[in-house]
């Protein structure tokens, strides 16, 4: 006879097996907002970083990003980086850029995806920088954000990252 | 009186008690989360107008019938609507600001700011606002004009403006 218990159980092992392949299976989307996850992660800096984890992440830095990947960072008055740059380069200058902050934390949210097709998605997102810098100045900068990924060997890889003027001098 | 204190904090669940709770939520989702939005301040850009850690309301009805005005503070919203930025209106489309030693110039003519009240000494070449724009600046210019951030910004991107 099936009893109340009987269904608490299987109501419990049908939530668990939809746990788990909502996280052993993630969508598309999830896909592409654990790629903005992983550079915040790789770009998050906290005092007395040692050399090793530093080198770490510069590496997994740059493997998120497609070779080579286009900048369009233009009439901020904070920074200017525009181009097409490589992976190697990329690193280059985020652990320059990461050099000059003591700590440093790098958080995206407000997520817009548009898959175009299969293989290309449109981001529009916030992106919030805080810190210390290494002057001993507080940083907390707020940019919106455009970005482009494209499905490369099943990874999506930011092909493109543009900060949108949301005023225009 | 016991059994009043209970009652109040321990409700039993009837029909009308979870009708009464369901129209306060919506309302109060109605109101918070569309017409009368909390929000902190962080950053002194609008100081001493707005303090840093202040909080307030935004308005968002507040341009539902009406346009921007000059002088007025309105809150400029980023993707989503999370993040704001709170400025103000100093000029209008197809006009011409500038900066000189510090002095605000609208189209040639100087412009009285009582809100500014910290020393500026910002040069900014003369610039017309675009069709479907508004000019915004924050009242604390007493850092260099690198690092604050102005300019004119698209109209449809100002959702309202602090209650107080």
């Amino acid at each position: 006879m099936v009893t109340i218990r009987h269904l608490l159980i299987g109501l419990i092992i049908i939530l668990g097996g939809v746990l788990s392949w909502k996280i052993l299976f993630p969508s598309e989307e999830k896909r592409v907002i654990q790629r903005f996850e992983l550079l915040s992660q790789y770009t998050q800096k906290k005092a007395n970083e040692d050399i090793l984890s530093t080198a770490n992440r510069i590496q997994n830095l740059s493997q998120l990003f497609a070779n080579p990947c286009e900048f369009r960072i233009e009439g901020d008055p904070f920074y200017s980086f525009s181009g097409t740059y490589t992976r190697e380069e990329i690193g280059s200058y985020a652990l320059r850029g990461r050099s000059y902050f003591l700590d440093l934390s790098l958080n995206f949210s407000e997520y817009k995806i548009k898959f175009s097709d299969g293989e290309t998605a449109q981001v529009q997102l916030i992106g919030r920088l805080t810190g210390k810098t290494t002057l001993g100045e507080r940083v907390d900068e707020v940019r919106e954000l455009l970005c482009m990924l494209k499905k490369i060997e099943k990874a999506w890889l930011i092909a493109r990252l543009e900060v949108v003027e949301v005023l225009k001098r | 009186m016991k059994q009043r204190i209970k009652g109040f904090f321990f409700p039993s669940l009837t029909p009308r008690f979870l009708i009464r709770v369901i129209l306060v939520g919506s309302l109060s989702y109605l109101v918070f989360g569309h017409i009368l939005t909390p929000f902190f301040i962080r950053g002194t850009s609008m100081e001493p107008t707005y303090r840093d850690g202040g909080f307030n309301f935004c308005v968002k009805i507040r341009y539902l019938f009406s346009e921007p005005k000059r002088c007025d503070v309105v809150a400029i919203r980023f993707a989503g609507n999370q993040r704001m930025l709170l400025k103000r209106v100093v000029a209008l489309e197809g006009e011409e600001v500038e900066f000189r030693k510090g002095k605000l110039f609208i189209n040639g003519k100087p412009f009285d700011e009582p809100y500014v009240q910290y020393p500026c000494d910002w040069n900014l070449p003369p610039r017309r606002v675009e069709k479907g724009c508004l000019y915004v600046i924050g009242d604390n210019r007493s850092m260099p004009i690198e690092e604050h951030l102005f300019g004119q910004t698209r109209i449809e991107r100002i959702v309202g403006s602090p209650l107080w």
